[in-house]
């Protein structure tokens, strides 16, 4: 349960500012998917089964500061999460570069899909795949930059849960 | 039983989960509901303290502006420049001021050209995913915005309100892919549905291969899709392909908008509407 407040509110703190970021921020034309790293993250960390309620939380907070139609990310992050547990438990190697590498194959489906969900077929197919590659490789990069935030709360919480098993 | 439901636990939990968000999703899409109360709760306490970070950050960045230029001073002119600091700030502000006057003379003027009455309000974010073109403005069910309103700037128009809470609002912008307006080439007349397209465009769809469209043509509303009303810029047509063997020509729209620098809308509020929500706030009130 404390993973799971720990990692909703950052998320929040991150989307706030992510948000403010964007309006300043003109250049930015492909935004990087924060929540999917997130829950990329979680997923690839996870230690229960249960952290599938962080993605689905993440996708509906997703959902809320987004306009989408609510529930479409909060569906798809789920998807998300087991997608990347069984990639996870296929090639588990923990570390920054491991990470990077599992957020570009995840954003590379991720986007295939959002892209043909959004955009429709009117589009050239090499043309969506080049887009889907080039988003998936910011993903990757934010996510390399994400790693230690994301570590960092990630250790906030186990000391949290050390300190609780300590008092009992 | 339970050992069931140990072994197969994120099974479990994952087919709940995913059904629950199918049906969270399909009421939506079919409704088209706006925000419930926990969702407009959330925005309404995050995108306060969102503003309040904005507005802090605008004057830290001016701040930064004007002193960041002023390291090197020497001791002796300290005081001159301490002065000369002070009257660039001043200059800078009144220069923001000046600008910022002139858009929102420009934006005053173009509302008083408007037959319904609109509400002006300020960009407070934008849009978090990359899928959706989507803004967040400042003004929300308290000044009489609803979802499925009209906002335009004197440039012609941005998008209309998908979501709203008390205090906000969420606009889909007419360079999303799922938005479409109804359209008319001002000079032809020939009529279309402009729909968003990658890099800040429109295509207008459904424009028959005979209708005459030229380069430079300028695209407005046609007042019949229920959300713009007739006559707003749309943009300007920079694209026509037309192929002998398809019904509709290819018609690419750049819109008159810069949406990269927004920063005061304009929404159109429609009476009707507005008297509809009044009643039905007293009807559940009673």
């Amino acid at each position: 349960m404390k993973k799971y407040f720990i990692f909703t509110i950052s998320a929040l703190i991150f989307l706030i500012s992510y948000t403010l970021l964007l309006k300043y921020v003109s250049i930015i034309k492909t935004k990087p998917d924060i929540i999917l790293i997130m829950v990329i993250y979680v997923a690839v960390t996870s230690d229960k089964d249960t952290d599938i309620f962080i993605a689905f939380s993440l996708g509906y907070l997703f959902d809320i500061f987004s306009g989408s139609t609510i529930g479409f990310f909060t569906m798809l992050r789920t998807i998300t999460y087991l997608m990347t547990r069984f990639f996870n438990m296929k090639f588990f190697s923990m570390n920054a570069y491991f990470f990077m590498l599992i957020t570009f194959a995840v954003s590379i489906l991720d986007s295939i899909y959002l892209s043909y969900h959004f955009l429709g077929g009117g589009y050239r197919f090499f043309g969506i795949i080049w887009d889907c590659i080039y988003l998936s490789l910011i993903n990757s990069v934010t996510a390399l930059i994400m790693y230690p935030l994301l570590e960092r709360i990630e250790r906030l919480y186990l000391k949290v849960r050390e300190e609780e098993q300590g008092r009992y | 039983m339970i050992d069931f439901i140990k072994r197969h636990k994120l099974s479990i939990l994952f087919i709940t989960l995913f059904f629950l968000s199918i049906n969270i999703y399909s009421s939506n899409i079919k409704s088209k509901k706006d925000l419930n109360g926990f969702q407009r709760l959330i925005l309404d306490a995050t995108l306060p303290v969102q503003k309040l970070i904005g507005n802090i950050s605008s004057s830290f960045y001016s701040a930064i502006d004007n002193y960041i230029f002023l390291f090197d001073v020497k001791k002796e002119n300290v005081a001159l420049k301490q002065k000369l600091t002070k009257l660039s700030a001043k200059v800078e502000e009144l220069k923001e001021i000046k600008i910022a006057n002139e858009r929102l003379r420009n934006l005053l003027e173009f509302k008083k050209t408007l037959q319904n009455e609109a509400v002006s309000a300020e960009v407070v974010a934008k849009g978090a995913s990359s899928w959706l073109n989507t803004i967040i403005i400042d003004k929300g069910k308290k000044h009489g915005i609803l979802p499925g309103l009209a906002v335009v700037t004197e440039k012609g128009i941005v998008g209309h309100t998908i979501y709203t809470t008390n205090n906000f609002a969420q606009v889909l912008l007419i360079i999303d892919n799922n938005s479409g307006i109804d359209v008319i080439n001002r000079r032809s007349r020939a009529k279309g549905i402009a729909k968003g397209l990658k890099d800040s465009l429109c295509k207008i769809d459904y424009l028959l291969n005979k209708e005459d469209v030229k380069i430079d043509d300028t695209i407005i509303t046609s007042g019949m899709d229920g959300i713009y009303p007739k006559g707003l810029l749309v943009g300007k047509v920079i694209s026509v392909t037309k192929s002998d063997y398809e019904l509709f020509q290819n018609t690419i729209v750049e819109p008159f908008v810069d949406f990269d620098k927004l920063e005061e809308v304009l929404v159109i509020i429609k009476k009707e509407e507005l008297l509809d929500e009044m009643h039905k706030i007293t009807q559940k009130n009673k």
